[in-house]
């Protein structure tokens, strides 16, 4: 088992290296000078830039050495705290992030919860009750789930609960700690509408893990020698058939961090998914390329742990 | 048997079976199972409308979606003149839908069609290759799996700017990492096969294995996997042009439509909720016809399903 989490980790660590490698080359090389535009929206349109200022400030970010030197000393200050300053916000990129990413790991946490909790739920509900009106209702959701762009299901409830109802605002953010009735009416529509597709993903996945399991010998051996329906479900079928589920734990992060683009945005939220958004649009790559880093650092990071997880509750995997 | 004279319809008297054998048809039960159920038939109807629809669309539609612009009538309700009504600037919501739906399919098949074949020459490259270059191929494949798939397309179609020929490029790449990743295991489960053994034994090369054994073993997830990718295609690039990342202006998109008439939600909500409806209807549709595609393909599920 050591064995398995020294290489799991140090696998990770390699996917780390080159992530840091995409985003660096995939943000030099792509065309689009992010200087050039800053420099157009200082003076005016109409007016050309001078390259002696260019050359200034393509100092001042670095941006005159090699490739490689440039990498190296992104990583360099990376690791003594230094992400560089937003061109166009003009402040560190550190304290803008460390300010929004309170709000995403909120909102995605809470999202996780709600997606693993009851897409799990229905998931068993329906594998115990299989083709019930209660399974084909659930599976028939679900399938909408997974298929539903969240930005309309967001819409959707805006119009609904927000416009047509009025029970919750339809956009903003207030911290718990300084309106907390305000701020679980702020943030019920967004958790919502993130976790919808990992909810609706693990419904599908917990059904037809669970159906699987309980068609095996063991089960029905369960049931031979007597066993309380509610000892064999918990104890041979959930603990056996939510192996799988773990597993697809990084892709609900994943997904998580992919739809706070849109729902922050949607919703404005001060999250590092909106901030990337509109970093993208603005070109102001020192965001882009810190914040991108940071969700897949994370992602990367919960990629271990359910590895390492997953190692733990089905012993076959650690010999891959 | 002692009397090895008996014919087929003499042996098939003696065992008491008087059903003429069949010709057993692979085909034939993968077609049978999947319109066997109501889910991918309703899946299959969705995307052949759909395909109606993107092929005879401009005589389908009412209005041109980009230069009838009804100035008079803009963000009309929906009447008999204007059955999905109008939006800011006049133009008629069906007519857009309409057009729309022809960049959206246009997008989901060339991404897919790209992906899938560099992803399937990658995986097999990684699957037959040892060392170095099947390290380089399958980390950067998890480094690439590592990127939620909305960020990665957004990263390289804001840093490439819009139109139709970058936000090809900015979802191909998200697509091409799980098809590789599927391709390169399947790739090597089949190669633990007798038959693969035998080919190898009777002087075939690793060309000849790679495309006449392994690729042919690994058809039936490649294809799910494209229906499939088709569909999630669609829903990222609506992600993308309603962040306002993607097709130029006045090229109608699905995505931008939603977005544009986000703005007249409490007033015009058909705006917003006809082309999302839209979106995901076809999204439904592949994802349906994935399912029971997959369910149809699989060996373990014969006799099952």
């Amino acid at each position: 088992m050591t064995g398995y989490m020294i290489r799991r980790v140090f696998m990770g660590l390699i996917v780390i290296i080159i992530v840091t490698i995409l985003v660096f080359l995939l943000i030099r090389l792509l065309p689009g000078d992010p200087l050039l535009m800053y420099l157009t929206q200082q003076q005016f349109r109409d007016t050309l830039y001078d390259p002696a200022q260019l050359a200034q400030l393509q100092a001042r970010f670095g941006l005159d050495k090699p490739l490689p030197m440039q990498y190296i000393s992104w990583i360099a200050d990376m690791f003594r705290g230094d992400f560089g300053e937003s061109i166009s916000l003009q402040e560190p990129v550190s304290k803008l992030i460390l300010d929004r990413m309170p709000v995403t790991l909120h909102l995605s946490i809470i999202g996780a919860i709600f997606a693993t909790v009851f897409g799990i739920g229905f998931g068993i509900i329906c594998a115990l009750r299989r083709a019930t009106w209660l399974d084909t209702v659930l599976t028939f959701m679900a399938n909408i789930g997974i298929t539903i762009p969240s930005f309309w299901a967001a819409i959707l409830l805006i119009y609904l609960f927000g416009l047509k109802l009025g029970w919750v605002p339809i956009g903003g953010y207030t911290s718990p700690f300084d309106d907390l009735w305000l701020n679980t009416r702020q943030i019920v529509l967004p958790v919502f509408c993130l976790s919808l597709f990992g909810l609706a993903a693990n419904t599908r996945l917990t059904r037809s893990c669970m159906l699987e399991v309980i068609a095996q010998d063991y089960v029905r051996t369960a049931w031979a020698k007597g066993l309380k329906e509610r000892v064999i479900v918990l104890r041979h079928i959930i603990k056996n058939g939510l192996i799988p589920i773990v597993a697809n734990m990084a892709f609900l992060v994943a997904g998580l961090f992919g739809g706070s683009v849109i729902i922050e945005t949607l919703f404005n939220i001060r999250g590092v998914g909106r901030l990337l958004t509109t970093a993208i649009l603005g070109q102001d790559y020192m965001i882009v390329q810190t914040s991108t880093l940071l969700f897949v650092v994370l992602i990367t990071f919960s990629n271990i742990a359910v590895d390492i997880s997953y190692g733990w509750l089905d012993p076959r995997i650690r010999y891959d | 048997m002692a009397d090895s004279s008996k014919s087929g319809a003499q042996l098939n008297d003696a065992i008491g079976l008087d059903v003429p054998l069949k010709k057993y048809s692979e085909f034939r039960r993968t077609v049978s199972v999947f319109f066997g159920r109501p889910l991918p038939v309703v899946g299959l109807v969705i995307i052949t409308i759909f395909i109606i629809i993107t092929i005879f669309g401009p005589w389908m539609a009412p209005y041109d979606p980009i230069i009838d612009m009804d100035v008079m009538n803009s963000l009309a309700h929906p009447s008999s003149e204007h059955l999905l009504g109008t939006d800011e600037l006049g133009r008629d919501t069906l007519s857009r839908l309409i057009y729309g739906a022809r960049t959206s399919l246009f997008i989901g098949i060339v991404v897919i069609g790209v992906s899938t074949a560099i992803g399937v020459f990658l995986g097999l490259v990684a699957a037959n290759s040892t060392g170095a270059l099947h390290h380089i191929i399958m980390r950067i494949t998890d480094g690439l799996m590592a990127f939620p798939a909305i960020i990665l397309a957004l990263l390289i179609a804001g840093l490439l700017g819009g139109g139709l020929q970058n936000i090809i490029i900015a979802l191909t790449v998200g697509m091409v990492a799980p098809v590789v990743r599927i391709t390169c295991g399947m790739a090597l489960s089949v190669k633990e096969n007798e038959y693969v053994t035998a080919a190898r034994a009777m002087g075939a090369g690793n060309l000849n294995i790679m495309l006449s054994e392994i690729l042919p073993n690994c058809f039936a997830p490649i294809l799910v996997m494209m229906t499939m990718g088709i569909g999630s295609t669609i829903l990222a690039e609506a992600g993308l042009s309603f962040l306002g990342v993607g097709i130029t202006p006045p090229t109608p998109v699905w995505g931008r439509m939603v977005n544009d008439g986000y703005k007249y939600l409490l007033t015009n909500p058909e705006l917003s909720f006809a082309p999302g409806l839209a979106v995901m209807l076809v999204v439904f549709g592949f994802n349906m016809m994935g399912d029971g595609l997959r369910d149809a393909l699989d060996p373990r599920l014969r006799g099952v399903v």
